[in-house]
């Protein structure tokens, strides 16, 4: 051990010079921070594209307490969270059906991966027209045709429910993304444990309870991680499914950022937006990390 | 007893698989129908087929938004390899103290919601012209490539034999030389998953490309967002069109998942 870590000293000395980074790590910042900055920038000021004559004006925080006193934008908030919260447990419960099912697979599971993954290849555009059309229209969808035949009353949910609409569309996409990661969690569980877990006459129930499930957390909050951070900014299905209605019913910050700006072309408060997303964001991404990095070292 | 519960559980998997694909299975039937079939209550199976919805698609506007999305998904993806490749070379071999700044500042860049820097790009793309152009779309698509390169093929890169890196090193190679000569060769299998992987991300994405490109340099999903919009009533030939929109990608992910998930797993867990 003492030998690898001393090779690896004496090549980093031998590395490379930072010209093999910089360019990379410039890029980014070019492309991501400096706009984000530029943000922070915007947010702070009054500035609105269809009023050229209003002068650009420094107006502190208040494009921050429209956005948390408005009540569009409190729903926008609510929604956001409702949206990445629902999904998230959700998909981590399917997931962990899914990835339980096709680990005890002993054919076809080259089929069974191709079938369930294929939701989350799906463009964010396709999925509602899929959804809204096909299955949920109230009239000539399929669920509707289902529930009449089984004597139930038909429902619309894009009308009714939008949230529990979206969020279909949403765990869809999402749930096989969650079973490939608790695959990867099972395939790692050691087998002699469980073995010996048998032979002391445990049965599946308490095998899986004491140590296949003690043995994925990691995986759960990992992938809860990368799932929230990335469901949380959810657009596509919004602006196909439902435009954000009816009203504003199912209207996230992602989307209402995105008709302050094209609709009303308030910058200012567009931007302030974009920072309210960005903190959740690494709210979440904080909380989450504090939970997964004991795992994470002590691998 | 227990065989006979395996193949129930077997049975069920796949009845499972067939349910939650159900909804593509029936978008690309529905495709093949005609518009009366397409709406039909109830549910129609036994209907006349028709190929002419598809035909309309491969014919119609579809290619100009195909061809918008190959030149995005190719160029980011190429552009992103060729400045982050050297970066994830150094990252995995001469890690250095900064490492793990520079693998979470990235990243962060990456989980950051694009409504957060949507309005300045957006200023000032209109300033400079750059609103529906294809150069516009590919400097941001290239950003959001970049991170997932530096990841995933720094951990390829760390299943190169650290030896054989030592000992050319030591021989007194230049990095260039390893790089092309050794790291590249023995991290194809990395390179493709990696491709694959961008591939999927960049195809699909949506935000940016609805925000910054009009008719003229629009991709795949703005297409099938506007498609909706216009001519949502019209449920044969919207499914055919939403079909011919994915089974790229489609199509690569069956073709390739199993080395996806494997790819995804490695980069994820390292």
């Amino acid at each position: 051990m003492v030998d690898v870590a001393m090779s690896a000293e004496r090549l980093n000395r031998l590395g490379p010079s930072r010209w093999a980074t910089l360019p990379a790590v410039c890029y980014l910042i070019v492309v991501t921070q400096l706009p984000f900055v530029a943000t922070i920038y915007f947010s702070v000021h009054s500035w609105n594209l269809l009023y050229p004559a209003r002068p650009f004006r420094f107006v502190g925080l208040s494009n921050f307490t429209f956005i948390v006193t408005d009540p569009i934008f409190r729903t926008a908030i609510e929604n956001t969270i409702v949206f990445t919260a629902v999904p998230a447990v959700l998909t981590m419960l399917i997931g962990l059906g899914l990835a339980l099912l096709v680990n005890r697979l002993t054919f076809g599971r080259g089929l069974a991966y191709s079938l369930l993954f294929s939701p989350f290849l799906i463009m964010e555009t396709v999925n509602p027209i899929i959804w809204k059309t096909m299955i949920l229209n109230p009239i000539y969808g399929l669920l509707n045709f289902a529930l009449t035949r089984f004597g139930l009353p038909p429902v619309d949910l894009i009308a009714t429910a939008p949230r529990i609409a979206i969020i279909i569309m949403i765990v869809w996409q999402w749930s096989p993304f969650m079973m490939l990661i608790l695959l990867a969690g099972l395939q790692t569980v050691s087998q002699e444990t469980l073995e010996a877990a048998q032979i002391d006459g445990a049965n599946s129930w308490n095998q899986f309870r004491h140590i296949t499930l003690p043995h994925l957390v990691p995986y759960v909050s990992v992938g809860m991680l990368i799932e929230a951070i990335l469901i949380l900014p959810v657009f596509g299905p919004i602006y196909v499914g439902t435009y954000g209605g009816p009203g504003n019913q199912t209207t996230n910050l992602m989307f209402s950022v995105y008709k302050t700006l094209t609709e009303q072309y308030e910058i200012g408060r567009a931007a302030a937006g974009g920072i309210i997303t960005a903190i959740m964001t690494t709210v979440v991404a904080l909380v989450l990390l504090a939970y997964v990095r004991p795992y994470m070292e002590r691998n | 007893m227990r065989t006979r519960r395996n193949a129930s559980l077997t049975a069920l998997t796949f009845v499972i698989a067939i349910v939650l694909c159900f909804p593509i299975i029936w978008t690309a039937f529905t495709g093949f129908k005609n518009e009366a079939d397409a709406i039909a209550v109830p549910p129609t199976i036994f209907v006349p087929l028709t190929f002419q919805h598809y035909w309309d698609g491969v014919t119609g506007e579809y290619v100009h938004y195909l061809l918008n999305t190959i030149i995005a998904v190719m160029t980011s993806i190429v552009a992103a390899f060729a400045l982050g490749l050297p970066a994830a070379y150094k990252l995995a071999f001469f890690p250095g103290r900064k490492a793990n700044d520079i693998l979470f500042f990235a990243l962060s860049t990456r989980f950051m919601p694009g409504v957060a820097v949507i309005v300045p790009i957006f200023l000032l793309y209109s300033k400079l012209g750059l609103i529906d152009s294809m150069f516009g779309l590919v400097i941001i698509y290239t950003a959001l490539n970049v991170p997932i390169v530096l990841w995933l093929m720094r951990s390829f890169f760390k299943d190169v034999p650290y030896e054989l890196v030592e000992s050319a090193l030591l021989e007194g190679a230049p990095h260039r030389t390893i790089f092309v000569e050794i790291v590249i060769p023995l991290s194809k299998a990395g390179l493709a998953t990696t491709a694959f992987l961008l591939l999927i991300l960049t195809w699909n994405e949506f935000f940016f490309a609805v925000n910054l490109t009009g008719q003229r340099a629009a991709t795949l999903p703005v297409y099938m967002a506007s498609f909706f919009t216009t001519e949502g009533q019209s449920w044969a030939r919207m499914s055919a069109a939403a079909i011919l929109a994915v089974a790229p990608v489609l199509l690569i992910g069956w073709f390739a998942s199993r080395a996806l998930v494997k790819g995804m797993l490695a980069g994820a867990v390292k």
